[in-house]
């Protein structure tokens, strides 16, 4: 019989239960068990307290530490101690060209900041704007075509509607915080202006903490953070050491866009939504030309991905030193664009390069060439600031190895009511969802085993499946020219075969005459084989090292590729079929134009 | 050895403990208006009084009052807030007898008189039971009206 209140069991009915237990050992009262009782209202009032107090320290506790907190308020107070500021609203942005045609010639033009245009996306229409002051000259003839101050004639439009936000500095409070009251601010279109006095037309633009490397006591900084019911506050500095504060008297001017996020993406055509005058008598009309659709628009930074970065941030303490750094900071700053990402140092590569780091970057797909390289060149920038030692920043693009799978099964049609057709296509979306859910990255392997087991799950009547795969990479020849390609699968090859081909290509012709590539059988050597009379066109095209997982391809001089594509497909059997792990910036797609599931029907019950 | 022979008690061996002639205290509770006794204690209610006091409770305690028991006590101040009509008396009855079957074992319900006073914007309610063990009748009589 319980003598002592357990501490154990924290819920409602527990502690009451453990009360009454407590009582049952007492003779003073006996009316504990009936609910209606004096005592019972006693010790619902006792429990409850206990059950509250005991759920308040245990959400306490939970909501102390980044890896269980469940409240977003939380995870960023916590990011925020680590130096990790969780990422905002992001606004989609598109790259264009914009001219003006006037009868006015020899002016100088001014498009400000803030001008709009509309577009549709999916029946929505979205309103960008400029988020800069782009100028136009005459180009001779009245033709001013607008460039930024760096002389680019590619202009950003960036989705939303710009905000401004004004503050009367008043009498010194200690740590006075602006309030921004928008869940959707975008912090990267964020500027603080603080003006002299209220009338005063001379301004100081302050900087985000993030952007800046040194403080003083004059430097003019802010600190934007989001705050817990989801609205922004700025800061500035003390005055003192850690820049400057503004003084009573002084305005200050915030705007930023307030954006729709990821919903604007893919924007094609801007229309403005008026005239264009300043600077010109009479109104033109803007004529804008789309060079890059509306992309890298986001939402807020999910509370899951706060808890899976901060560390890694706060590892790199904002600094470039080991390759692991470059990842978690280039996809601190470009994670709209970047879907997956990869860097390792040059003493790891496969030839040695001391001195550099290798970046290999899988972009998003709605992510043009253009924005590629300035992404790219976005992100040197950033190393240049952030890089504690001198390094060379490598990129490297990554490599596709497509798999293709030839799966079998064995199918008893009296075991279900599917058709073996039904089944088949079953198991290729199988086969697709597989490789979508773990495949497409860097470090993702393909597991054989573990695909088979999900076709055998599939149904009853699959009794057992097996798969041949064979990896495949793609080679663009130059026609009718001598073409050498050298090859590198992540995993060896099958050593030659005296009855099967390790590898294989397509169709393209040489001469006219079709004909695929392979290995001659028991060698390693790689010929022309004519695909109508299995005449060997042309006996050494090269050839694989097995164990190297390499194929060097010489003096291939096809005259045309046979089908749709421009490529020609050179696929190989791997020395192990079983599992195929990538490494560095190697990554493994799915080929579903060169795999099937093919059906067996037995009578078989197991 | 000495061997010493006992007699059961059922045959008169008086010499071991003696027989139970008074009836123990069935129910103990907690005087719930804690009004303390002259040494300082606090009052007990004991057997019927105790049932009483917890028939009381139960039908002037309203739905979702208790913690984690939401249909727990006769939720009749509801019904102070209804049109007074003939219907209201009964509804009032049949709560109060549905709420002490089902959470006052120790109550046998024998007679539940509801008089409607309506222009006091009250009910008399008078509840006469029986304390299941020892067959002793209890009555009592309290008015439910409403405060605002």
């Amino acid at each position: 019989m319980a003598t002592t209140i357990k501490s154990t069991a924290l819920d409602f009915n527990n502690i009451k239960n453990n009360l009454k237990q407590y009582l049952a050992a007492q003779d003073d009262f006996t009316d504990y068990n009936f609910e209606a009782s004096g005592l019972s209202n006693l010790l619902d009032v006792l429990a409850y307290n206990t059950h509250i107090n005991s759920l308040v320290a245990n959400f306490a506790l939970n909501e102390s530490y980044l890896g269980t907190a469940q409240l977003r308020s939380s995870l960023v107070s916590l990011a925020e101690g680590i130096g990790y500021i969780p990422d905002t609203d992001t606004a989609s942005q598109a790259v264009v060209n914009i001219t003006v045609s006037s009868d006015e010639t020899g002016k100088e033009l001014q498009l400000a900041k803030g001008t709009t245009f509309t577009s549709s996306v999916d029946d929505i229409t979205y309103t960008f704007q400029t988020n800069d002051n782009y100028f136009a000259s005459d180009a001779g003839g009245g033709s001013y075509e607008f460039q930024t101050v760096d002389g680019s004639n590619e202009l950003i439009l960036y989705e939303g509607t710009q905000k401004t936000k004004t503050f009367f500095v008043g009498e010194t409070t200690e740590n006075p915080v602006y309030i921004i009251p928008d869940t959707k601010l975008d912090a990267d279109t964020v500027t603080v202006q603080v003006y002299e006095s209220a009338s005063s037309s001379t301004f100081t633009t302050y900087s985000n903490l993030n952007a800046v490397t040194t403080i003083n006591a004059n430097s003019t900084i802010f600190i934007l953070k989001e705050t817990p019911n989801g609205f922004f506050e700025i800061t500035f500095g003390d005055g003192i050491t850690f820049g400057k504060a503004p003084t009573p008297g002084q305005k200050i001017v915030v705007s930023y866009i307030s954006t729709n996020g990821a919903v604007a993406n893919g924007a094609a055509v801007f229309t403005p939504s008026t005239t264009f005058s300043d600077g010109l008598d009479t109104a033109v009309d803007l004529n804008v030309t789309t060079v890059t659709n509306s992309v890298g628009g986001d939402e807020k930074e999910t509370i899951e991905s706060i808890r899976k970065n901060a560390p890694f941030q706060y590892a790199t303490q904002n600094r470039m030193v080991t390759a692991a750094d470059d990842s978690a900071l280039i996809l601190r700053n470009f994670s709209t664009l970047i879907q997956d990402i990869i860097a390792w140092g040059g003493e790891d590569n496969l030839k040695p390069d001391f001195g550099a780091v290798y970046v290999s970057i899988l972009f998003e797909d709605d992510v043009s060439a253009a924005t590629q390289t300035t992404t790219k060149q976005s992100i040197r920038d950033l190393a240049d600031q952030l890089a504690v030692i001198s390094f060379r920043l490598e990129f490297t693009d990554p490599v596709i190895t497509y798999i293709e799978v030839q799966n079998f099964f064995q199918f008893n049609p009296n075991l279900t009511t599917e058709t073996i057709n039904t089944v088949q296509s079953a198991i290729i979306n199988i086969i697709n969802n597989y490789f979508s859910n773990n495949t497409g990255g860097f470090n993702q392997s393909f597991r054989r085993s573990n695909l088979l087991t999900l076709i055998d799950d599939y149904s009853p009547a699959v009794l057992s499946s097996r798969a041949n795969i064979k990896m495949q990479q793609r080679i663009v020849p130059t026609l009718n020219a001598n073409n050498n390609f050298d090859l590198r699968f992540p995993v060896g090859i099958a050593i030659p075969d005296d009855n099967e081909f390790s590898i294989t290509s397509t169709p393209f012709s040489i001469n006219g005459r079709q004909c695929t590539l392979r290995n001659r059988l028991s060698s390693n050597v790689l010929e022309a084989v004519e695909s109508s009379t299995n005449t060997v066109l042309v006996d050494n095209l090269g050839s694989y090292n097995p164990g190297a997982g390499t194929i060097s391809i010489v003096a291939l001089n096809p005259s045309s590729i046979l089908g749709s594509d421009n490529f020609i497909k050179i696929s190989c059997v791997p020395a192990n079929q079983s599992a195929i792990s990538p490494t560095r910036n190697e990554v493994l797609v799915y080929d579903p134009d060169r795999s099937f599931a093919s059906g067996v029907r037995t009578t078989a019950l197991n | 050895m000495a061997t010493t022979r006992f007699l059961s008690k059922e045959d008169g061996n008086l010499q071991q403990s003696s027989l139970v002639t008074s009836r123990k205290q069935l129910f103990r509770d907690l005087d719930v208006t804690f009004a303390a006794k002259p040494s300082k204690e606090i009052s007990v209610k004991k057997d019927a009084a105790a049932v009483k006091q917890a028939v009381k409770n139960l039908i002037l305690t309203n739905h979702y009052e208790k913690p984690f028991q939401p249909f727990f006590g006769g939720n009749v101040a509801g019904l102070l807030f209804e049109l007074a009509d003939d219907e209201t008396g009964s509804e009032v009855e049949e709560q109060i007898v549905s709420a002490i079957q089902q959470y006052e074992p120790r109550a046998r319900i024998i007679n539940v008189d509801v008089n409607s006073q309506p222009d006091r914007n009250s009910l008399a309610v008078t509840i006469t039971f029986q304390v299941v063990n020892t067959l002793e009748e209890v009555t009592f009589t309290t008015n439910l009206s409403r405060l605002r």
